[in-house]
């Protein structure tokens, strides 16, 4: 037998090997990120914003970098005129941890928090000068928490007061973000009233969904502070919270399944529900860590053989093969974004009448014409 | 006065004169003329632009590319024993072997347009690269057979991984295989694809020092790393700068029993996210950021030595985190040490020029030095990502625009789409001539093109009536208003035909 045709089988056989297995417990994904958002506005909104400020202190201490999440926040709390502990925010009476602290890096905040900001923060779709720290970089190998939290409804959530988005366009965005690779999986979080009916239009693979009550039904407060005077968190947010602080640290192992075993009805004081047909892996294989905490391999193996260190660096007169004539090194920077000049003549130039805000005057101003007309035509008559 | 003019308008509505009627009739008019002028210019101004794309080429690109993709490369045989027995017999071995449809390689007799050449005269030294040439270490064996096999299996080593590399990125591209494999290596490792990098060498300098350290950067730079980028300029370009940080929060640290100090593998992590205050990502989207960092520890803490999984010192005293960039450990001599020495920035030059070629796509590199099959892999290994990635980029494009009818697509989509295929067409040709610079310089400016298509900002506009808003604003809005006016026209015309058909009358009763 040759040497050679043994090989190919074992190698041939083993790809097969490799193509047809299924794997169902590893997790795919190389990095994880989070986008926390608070919808809601106003001071009787307090426990909103102690909402997502509770989950972005869990998602930070389970290891998630602040590069990696991207807070939305009216921000209007911490230094509201009614707080009675200025550039404070506590997520609990007994005001043990101030949740707002010294080192939170808001990304999105007060106006800028709006649907269309969201969905371009989903999509990629962000305008040409965003800074880094306000898009979504995410991989196909990118794990996403989304938690969204504020005053929602049957299909939609409130927009701080002026505009909603529906689960529609939640389900649109998302499954924009699968064509383009977006995400490895997302685990979709909603603390609002009738939140299990924000999933419901969800069709992309690979996003497990919870939702904090059933349709009809309302999201109810924890407790309020007698101090501060409004309601500080949600009884949904509490509890996983209490899960997340009491019992799952880096390296857990607890998984997604313990997290929903222990939502007790009777102290949320509504009906949770979790979406898993879309999602490919079993929860009970789910880490917490999958999406709460964040993926630092590090590679060691590629450091037994050192014994590269003792050569010596090349000359500067290339020999091996002829150089490029470019150095490719450049030192400091002078302007930034030199490769979009061509595009940019074309993006300026773009037409007026293109802009959607004209439209939304264009009927008015035709009945204004529709109505006047006929006055001017009577008034001359007399 | 009061009653009378009552009384006159009353009349003019009950009885009305010619002119008044004319008036009216004006009145009504005018209302009709506004709608009917009015609504196609409405209706011309609220769809949003919608340019046309060719989707069907789009639709088509993923096959068109991956049909068009074939790379060669010709390898010539020096040196072999016993001539042209052995050189045919390995010919036709390696012929037998699967090659990818992206990449083959080829055995040639001819020397002319060989790309690299193995000689097979090496007995002593390890295998290894020379320039073009690959000196490879086999046993010598009387069988021609069997030499033939041994000289096929090294080749295989060498050439192979690369062809099956590319057949399972194909796989992959094909949905052929199944979602839930893991995930190679080199996929976990390697940096996000980009024809740009920026990286950012930091100095970190712990806690406990009263004076500043400094290191001499810039003739080490150019001495150790400035070649490694120049000779790395075909793969990517490079924008690098440097930082110096003090008072860094130092890493935790666990004290042996024999005295010296060590990093526990379970903490490495904590380090990378207690640095990552001062290793910011890039400030430009395009250009991913890798990260090289010096750390040296406070004097109190040193002689620290990273350790592994096994509790064993790690010899190069580094560690790499995937995707983004390595972190390397220096010890200095004593508290006042004011600068590192200049040995100790080679070492760590060499680490981090051997670390970037493994975040950049090359596996199993034994050592940072480049040769020129490593570097034609990397091109070629970014010419398939970046083709594959715009082929991708489009077709998702094209599915998402068919499957949105209402979405805007402005002139500078369709512009952008337009040259994106036209740069693919161009890298199609330049790989008739194997320049593979220029073929990879084709797919970047393709692949950064189609992204910027992709993610165009202004595709977020759709028609701003959805279905909704027309029965519930739009429909009680209009419905009301088109009431009065319809009536009001039935009653003209019907006024209209009253008097015609009077007129009618009127001319036959006289002309009898």
């Amino acid at each position: 037998m040759h040497l050679r045709s043994l090989r190919s089988i074992v190698s041939t056989v083993l790809l097969f090997a490799l193509f047809f297995t299924k794997c169902t417990a590893e997790s795919t994904h190389t990095n994880n990120w989070a986008v926390l958002i608070s919808t809601s506005r106003f001071w009787f909104n307090y426990r909103h914003i102690a909402n997502v400020l509770g989950i972005y202190r869990s998602v930070k201490r389970l290891g998630i970098p602040d590069d990696q999440i991207i807070l939305m926040l009216a921000d209007d709390i911490a230094c509201n005129p009614r707080n009675m502990f200025p550039a404070s925010v506590f997520g609990n009476a007994d005001r043990a941890l101030d949740l707002y602290g010294d080192d939170i890096q808001v990304d999105y905040r007060g106006y800028e928090v709006t649907v269309e900001s969201f969905i371009r923060l989903l999509t990629g779709r962000v305008p040409e000068n965003t800074p880094v720290s306000k898009r979504l970089l995410t991989n196909e190998n990118s794990n996403i928490l989304i938690y969204m939290t504020g005053h929602g409804g049957d299909e939609f959530i409130k927009f701080q007061d002026a505009e909603d988005l529906s689960a529609h366009d939640i389900a649109d965005a998302l499954e924009q973000m699968h064509q383009h690779k977006r995400f490895n999986e997302i685990l979709f979080i909603a603390d609002t009233c009738q939140a299990n009916s924000l999933y419901k239009h969800i069709y992309t693979p690979n996003i497990l969904a919870v939702g904090s009550s059933e349709v009809g039904t309302s999201s109810l407060s924890h407790h309020a502070d007698t101090d501060i005077g409004v309601a500080v968190i949600d009884r949904f947010t509490f509890y996983n919270l209490e899960f997340l602080e009491t019992r799952v640290d880096i390296k857990s192992r607890l998984t997604l399944k313990d997290l929903f075993d222990s939502y007790d009805v009777n102290l949320i004081k509504s009906q949770p529900g979790v979406r898993t047909d879309l999602f490919h892996r079993d929860l009970s294989q789910v880490l917490i860590t999958d999406f709460f905490g964040n993926v630092r391999d590090i590679e060691l193996n590629a450091y037994e053989n050192v014994s590269f260190l003792q050569e010596s660096s090349p000359e500067n007169k290339l020999t091996v093969f002829s150089p490029a004539n470019d150095t490719g090194i450049v030192y400091p920077r002078a302007t930034s974004s030199n490769t979009q000049n061509d595009t940019a003549e074309l993006l300026t130039s773009s037409s007026i009448l293109g802009d959607s805000k004209i439209h939304k005057f264009s009927p008015f101003l035709a009945l204004l014409t529709v109505f006047l007309f006929p006055v001017l035509l009577l008034r001359s008559k007399r | 006065m009061n009653e009378k003019k009552q009384n006159i308008s009353r009349n003019t509505f009950l009885y009305p004169s010619l002119k008044d009627l004319r008036q009216r009739r004006w009145v009504t008019l005018s209302f009709w003329i506004v709608i009917i002028l009015g609504i196609p210019v409405w209706l011309k101004l609220a769809y949003p632009a919608r340019y046309t794309l060719p989707l069907e080429a789009m639709s088509n690109i993923i096959q068109d590319t991956l049909s068009n993709l074939k790379m060669t490369s010709n390898v010539k045989l020096l040196h072999v024993p016993d001539q042209a027995m052995v050189v045919e017999k390995i010919q036709s071995i390696w012929n037998e072997e699967p090659m990818s449809s992206i990449y083959s390689v080829r055995i040639v007799n001819e020397s002319v347009d060989a790309d690299y050449f193995v000689d097979l005269a090496n007995e002593t030294s390890a295998t290894h690269w020379e320039g073009r040439t690959l000196r490879l270490h086999w046993k010598k064996n009387d069988d021609t057979l069997e030499a033939a096999n041994e000289v096929v299996n090294k080749l295989w080593d060498i050439f192979g991984s690369e062809m099956q590399e590319y057949d399972y990125r194909l796989s992959v591209l094909k949905h052929e295989l199944s979602p839930n494999l893991p995930m190679l290596n080199e996929d976990k490792r390697v940096v996000p694809y980009s024809p740009r990098y920026h990286i950012l060498l930091s100095l970190l300098v712990g806690e406990q020092y009263d004076h500043l350290i400094t290191w001499p950067l810039k003739e080490a730079f150019q001495k150790h790393f400035a070649p490694v980028l120049q000779q790395l300029s075909p793969v990517a370009k490079f924008h690098v700068e440097s930082q110096i940080q003090f008072s860094v929060d130092d890493a935790p640290v666990r004290i042996e029993p024999d005295g010296t100090k060590r990093i526990a593998f379970d903490d490495l992590p904590r380090i990378v996210n207690n640095f990552g205050k001062f290793l910011p990502p890039s400030t430009n989207a395009d250009e991913p950021t890798i990260h090289f960092a010096i750390y040296i520890p406070s004097f109190p803490l040193q002689p620290l030595q990273l350790e592994d999984q096994t509790r064993q010192p790690i010899p190069s005293n580094s560690m790499l985190l995937p995707q983004w960039g390595s972190i390397y450990t220096v010890n200095i001599a004593n508290s006042s040490v004011s600068a590192l020495e200049p040995e100790q920035l080679e070492l760590s030059f060499h680490i981090f020029a051997r670390d970037l070629l493994l975040l950049l796509g090359a596996s199993h590199v034994q050592s940072w030095k480049l040769n020129a099959f490593l570097l034609d892999r990397l091109m070629r290994q970014r010419i398939v990502e970046s083709s594959m990635k715009t082929a991708e980029s489009l077709s998702g494009l094209a599915r998402l625009i068919r499957f949105i009818p209402n979405m805007a697509i402005p002139k500078e989509v369709q512009a952008l789409a337009l040259k994106t295929i036209q740069l693919l067409e161009k890298s199609r040709e330049a790989l008739h001539y194997n320049n593979l610079k220029l073929v990879l310089k084709y797919t970047n400016d393709a692949f950064s093109t189609s992204q910027k298509t992709l993610f165009h900002p202004s595709m977020v506009t759709m028609m701003y009536f959805p279905d909704e808003y027309k029965f519930g604003v739009y429909a009680p809005f209009f419905g009301p208003l088109l009431l009065p006016m319809i009536v009001s026209l039935l009653r003209d015309i019907r006024y209209y035909l009253k008097i015609r058909f009077k007129k009618q009358t009127h001319s036959t009763d006289e002309s009898r």
